[in-house]
């Protein structure tokens, strides 16, 4: 008898364990459950029952002993479409990588198969991870689970959807700026934006290599930690992961006598800033010190994201050429307009926008104005961060400024498309781990509720004790799925 | 605050792009550019950039490991011949005197810069 889908990672490893169902079964619920809310989501640009079914099936032959050892076994997860699974077609949400099947698998989605996890299909994205609402993949928008006529945020919505609609208990996405807290906000979840450094990006296909990560999302902080610890730690493939010492399991948190810092939530919706005051008051009665902090160099924060996140994206991007893999257009006049010709049809205008920004930000005779400037104040902000760190444990603060928007609403102003990132980007550029829990939900006037997040921020490293901080600030509850409207 | 030439920097960055899209993005990157002079409000004399991951610099072991096999690699070629990528002619002929001396001085038609 199989688990409903929107059962914990751990209750369906469990649950096969013991006999009371098969992997086959769990899968199957999960593929069903997709049939059903899939036409009104759009969650995934590949469904990949084939493989799902064939791998759920070599598990459920395994002996008992061997099972046991599987701490996610046969749990269905969802990934992005920038992570590359061997045979399966890996798209970033972009034209010019039609017809591109990877030819490896990355380290991440590997060692969560190897402890069990069976890869359900690839995730709708904003093309190559540029947005944050999901709007911009060249596939189609992906809807909001809590009301289907708002994004769920970006640029790693289509996972954000899918666990959210109780399809999967965890699903894979990558966060640069923001791209998985703020979806997870959008979208009621536990989003997890890790340390830079704590997981390999090995087969996560580049957009900005000093800001990329590997991140998760789950309905519970249990089956977070989980897959965290699965993919953690060197794998001689990506020289920027270290082991951070603090990565083995941490013990349980006490907020009395702790101190966390209050960030700023000035330019927040009053029901975020409501939301946040009350996260505060429940700090404050378990006994907390709350610190309220300004970092001021923040201020600067969208302005250097936006400089050097477009730069490392202009250089990452220049191997989609249409000479190797891909679309490939174009040629007639020699190799010079293969590229060209490639670029302009596979690329869309988010994309491009960036890429022209970056190249600007570059060049001979502006790369000191604009590019080492951002660098440094990069600098200014990570050490802002750092001399928090020695006053507070922990810091908490909003993660968006709003809740879900409706689709359509900011897709002609780019700049008011930035400022959806305010609050994640500060911390992303200092390499610090970030979690977004869910905080409750914002009531409309047509009676839609719609998830409101706050956001943890925890010191390099720090990682798993930032998810035992958030499990007694939240006493570990269950974010409950969504019913996606019929 | 200095002006984007979009053309010069579509050519660095190897986009054709077409006046329609040339008319859209001026006024928007233009906006986003405004936005950073904000930059140079920070006082940022002796600050060090900050890159993450660069600390760890450590080189493995000298061992001989196996690396991606060719065929793999070239499995999503567009085009592909007797294992290598291929792609429009790069470098103009210039075989016998006479026979080919119209394409080889034909300004920048198949070479690369």
């Amino acid at each position: 008898m199989a688990l409903p889908p929107e059962s914990s990672a751990s209750a369906i490893a469990g649950a096969i364990r013991r006999g009371e169902t098969t992997a086959l079964a769990q899968i199957g619920a999960a593929l069903d459950r997709i049939a059903a809310v899939e036409p009104k989501l759009h969650a995934f640009i590949k469904v990949l029952p084939g493989r799902a079914l064939a791998r759920a099936r070599d598990l459920d032959r395994l002996p008992a002993s061997k099972k046991a050892a599987l701490p996610l076994l046969g749990v269905p997860i969802a990934a992005k479409d920038n992570y590359c699974v061997q045979g399966a077609p890996a798209t970033c949400g972009s034209k010019i990588l039609e017809g591109f099947t990877a030819p490896y698998t990355a380290t991440s989605i590997a060692r969560l198969e190897a402890a069990g996890a069976v890869i359900i299909g690839k995730t709708n994205m904003d093309e190559f991870a540029m947005g944050s609402s999901t709007e911009f993949s060249a596939f189609g928008p992906s809807h909001n689970p809590w009301d289907l006529s708002r994004v769920p945020g970006g640029s790693s919505g289509g996972s954000a959807a899918a666990v959210a609609a109780g399809i999967a208990p965890l699903a894979l996405g990558s966060d640069t700026g923001g791209s998985v807290k703020q979806p997870a906000a959008f979208c009621g979840l536990y989003g997890m934006r890790p340390s830079y450094g704590l997981i390999s990006r090995h087969g996560l296909i580049a957009f900005a290599s000093s800001l990329d990560t590997v991140a998760p999302f789950a309905r519970s902080l249990d089956d977070l930690d989980l897959a965290l610890a699965t993919m953690l730690g060197p794998d001689g493939y990506d020289m920027t992961v270290q082991e951070y010492p603090a990565s083995a399991l941490s013990p349980a948190i006490s907020l009395k006598g702790l101190k966390v810092g209050l960030l700023s939530s000035e330019g927040a919706a009053p029901e975020i800033v409501a939301a946040l005051g009350e996260q505060v008051s429940r700090l404050k009665s378990a006994g907390a010190e709350i610190v309220p902090l300004e970092l001021r160099s923040v201020a600067a924060a969208l302005q250097t994201y936006y400089l050097i996140a477009p730069a490392e994206c202009s250089s990452n991007l220049a191997r989609f050429d249409g000479v190797r893999f891909g679309l490939r257009r174009g040629g007639e006049k020699g190799l010079e307009s293969l590229y060209t010709a490639t670029r302009e049809a596979g690329f869309g205008a988010e994309v491009k926008r960036r890429i022209l920004i970056g190249t600007f930000a570059l060049s001979a005779g502006y790369k000191d104005a604009f590019f080492a400037k951002a660098q440094q104040a990069r600098g200014l902000i990570a050490k802002e961060y750092a001399d928090a760190f020695q006053k507070v444990d922990y810091l908490i603060g909003p993660t968006t400024p709003t809740t879900a928007f409706k689709l359509g609403e900011k897709t002609n102003d780019p700049m008011a498309m930035y400022l959806n990132d305010i609050y994640t980007i500060p911390s992303c550029l200092a390499g610090l781990p970030g979690l977004n829990i869910p905080a409750g939900m914002a009531k409309l006037g047509d009676g839609t509720q719609l998830p409101i997040g706050v956001q943890l921020i925890g010191p390099a490293g720090s990682d798993r004790s930032l998810i035992q901080f958030a499990k007694a600030l939240t006493g570990n509850a269950i974010a409950p799925a969504a019913r996606v409207a019929a | 605050m200095p002006v984007i030439d979009i053309r010069k920097t579509a050519l660095l960055a190897r986009l054709e792009l077409s006046e329609a899209e040339i008319a859209q993005f001026t006024p928007q990157l233009e906006k986003i550019l405004a936005t950073m002079a904000a930059l140079s409000e920070l006082e940022l004399t002796g600050v060090e950039p900050f890159r993450p991951g660069a600390q760890q610099l450590e080189l493995r072991a000298d061992e001989v490991k196996t690396s991606f096999p060719p065929a793999g690699a070239l499995r999503n070629a567009p085009g592909k011949s007797g294992g290598f990528f291929t792609v429009p002619r790069v470098v103009s002929k210039k075989s016998a005197p006479g026979k080919n001396e119209k394409a080889a001085t034909e300004p920048g038609a198949a070479d690369d810069e």
